[in-house]
């Protein structure tokens, strides 16, 4: 696997205010990348700094850019976030509380959004666009209800929709930030499915944001644990060991193998 | 046979026209102020581009310039730039300020509203004339004035149309837009840039009552019976227009103060969408 994108000694932080420090690791084009934290131990700013959002206080955000990917880099290489916003498109599932429900829009529209990047100032979506986002709908199984209203999509929907939204994109990097919180143990297994199935039968590259250690256990390749300011990164079965985590997290805590899947238990 | 009279006055059509303008782009951009949730966005850009004119009549007053019941040139200049100053400020305040969009929005409002009145409380000048001067007056909007609103109309009207997506993507999702590539903070200023360029000019002819009442009535109106943007966006400009034309009627027959009786038609439409949306859905809805 070759490195996509690389955190160059970055501190990040709002204004005077820093939050992680001299942040150095990689993610792996087709890796599935687990970030897990509790609130406020830094997750969603790595994650805004991962999209381009927020700039670093120090250091960089390098994306690897394909050879005539980008029209700032045609031939190609490791190119800084910050100085050309998009030249690794990502798709981005947020939280799906932080959308407004009030917005007139059918899972569709949301979907078509994804192509709006790519359409370029002016135009409107062709028939390659529409194309795209019925295959989207059609990957996350939603093709269905692409005419019901987002606001009225249970949670579930809502996030298959989106997740279709970052597939329309054809972003190859998607990042998803709590996908499965609040939903039942169904929708869970659901969209863990989903998302695994997009990481090995499309090669996608995931980002995946939470803060339940035991979702990452048996889905992602490596991770990221950010605990009180500390950080360690590296494969699942290296850092998911009771000697580990009991050095990040502070507490007893027992790894247990049930029927070939590991569970992490306090 | 009163209504009919009406239009055969040149002063009531350009009434209808002028408001009709102002009822259109305030409905269109009503829509994208109710779906953020910052309605109070033209209550405070309203009294921001008074001030403006309440600089500019001190201004005047201190330079000793007669104006003769009409505002000083510097009026509409100084309304322009403080209002499209407010618009920015309130475009760029994200989340991870320390204070909330909102709360910066009621402080240019209670700043600019009090600022405002004590300005004109320390002009030299005529001081009846004032809130007249301030808060417009849709009778008196003349032809030039008319031509004025129709160029903003194309303007504003014009950006809307080619950025339509860009600025509904943003409004909506602005961490995904930027994931993509688009410059979420730029197209949010360009959409913040158009209202507020909206309301500095529209305020000097339709008032600040008329002005809010059309960023905010229609919209909701329209949200209640759309279940599409571009339906909703429909919907409150129609709204917008027929309340204009109601108001407009019943002020003339009835004898009324212009402003309020539209601000009445506008809310008497928006109750008539809440009683409709409350039905039962037909079959085949």
């Amino acid at each position: 696997m070759t490195d996509l994108i690389c955190f160059d000694n970055v501190t990040l932080g709002y204004r005077r205010r820093v939050v992680l420090r001299e942040l150095r690791f990689t993610i792996r084009a087709g890796e599935f990348f687990g970030i897990v934290g509790a609130n406020g131990s830094g997750k969603t700013t790595i994650l805004r700094a991962l999209l381009g959002i927020l700039r670093p206080l120090h250091g960089h955000v390098l994306v690897q850019v394909a050879p005539g990917a980008h029209d700032a880099l045609p031939e190609g290489g490791w190119c800084d976030l910050s100085a050309t916003p998009g030249a690794l498109p990502f798709g981005y599932v947020p939280q799906r509380g932080f959308l407004d429900e009030i917005f007139p829009l059918t899972a569709r529209d949301v979907v078509t959004m994804g192509r709006y990047g790519a359409i370029g100032l002016f135009a409107r979506p062709g028939a390659r666009d529409r194309e795209l986002v019925e295959q989207a709908l059609a990957q996350v199984g939603m093709i269905d209800r692409a005419e019901l209203q987002f606001g009225d999509l249970s949670g579930g929907q809502k996030q298959r929709a989106l997740i279709a939204r970052a597939l329309a994109s054809e972003a190859r990097v998607l990042v998803l930030d709590e996908p499965t919180d609040g939903m039942d143990l169904e929708g869970q297994q659901g969209i863990m499915d989903l998302i695994a199935r997009l990481q090995t039968e499309m090669g996608v590259t995931i980002v995946y944001v939470t803060h339940r250690l035991n979702e990452l256990g048996n889905a992602a390749q490596r991770l990221l644990l950010l605990h009180e300011g500390t950080v360690r990164i590296g494969p699942v079965e290296e850092l998911l060991t009771s000697a580990v985590l009991e050095q990040v997290y502070g507490v007893p805590v027992r790894v247990e193998t049930f029927d070939g899947k590991r569970v992490v238990l306090t | 046979m009163k209504l009919l009279e009406m239009f055969q006055q040149d002063f009531m059509l350009r009434t209808l026209a002028g408001t009709g303008i102002v009822a259109a782009l305030g409905a269109y951009l009503g829509v994208f102020i109710v779906l953020r949730r910052a309605v109070f966005v033209g209550a405070a850009l309203a009294q921001v581009s008074s001030l403006g004119v309440a600089l500019a009549l001190f201004v005047a007053g201190w330079l000793g310039t007669r104006t003769h019941g009409q505002l000083p040139w510097l009026a509409q200049p100084l309304a322009l730039v403080l209002t499209v100053g407010a618009a920015m400020l309130f475009a760029t305040q994200t989340r991870e300020r320390r204070l909330p969009r909102e709360t910066v929005i009621g402080v240019a409002y209670a700043a600019a509203s009090a600022l405002a009145i004590l300005v004109v409380a320390v002009s030299a000048g005529a001081e009846a004339e004032v809130m007249n001067l301030l808060f417009g007056n849709v009778l008196t909007i003349s032809g030039t004035g008319i031509v004025g609103l129709g160029l903003l109309a194309v303007l504003v009207g014009g950006t809307h149309i080619a950025c339509f997506k860009e600025l509904l993507f943003v409004s909506f999702d602005p961490d995904m837009a930027q994931a993509l590539g688009l410059r979420a903070r730029w197209w949010n200023a360009l959409l913040f840039l158009t209202i507020g360029v909206t309301v500095a000019f529209t305020i000097r002819v339709a008032g600040a009552l008329v002005v809010f009442n059309f960023l905010v009535v229609p919209a909701a109106t329209a949200l209640l019976l759309g279940r599409s943007v571009r339906t909703v966006l429909a919907l409150a400009v129609t709204a917008g227009l027929v309340a204009c034309l109601a108001g407009v009627s019943l002020s003339y027959v009835a004898d009324l103060p212009t402003g309020p009786a539209i601000v009445a038609a506008s809310v008497l439409l928006l109750l008539g969408a809440a009683g409709v949306s409350l039905l039962p859905p037909c079959r085949g809805r």
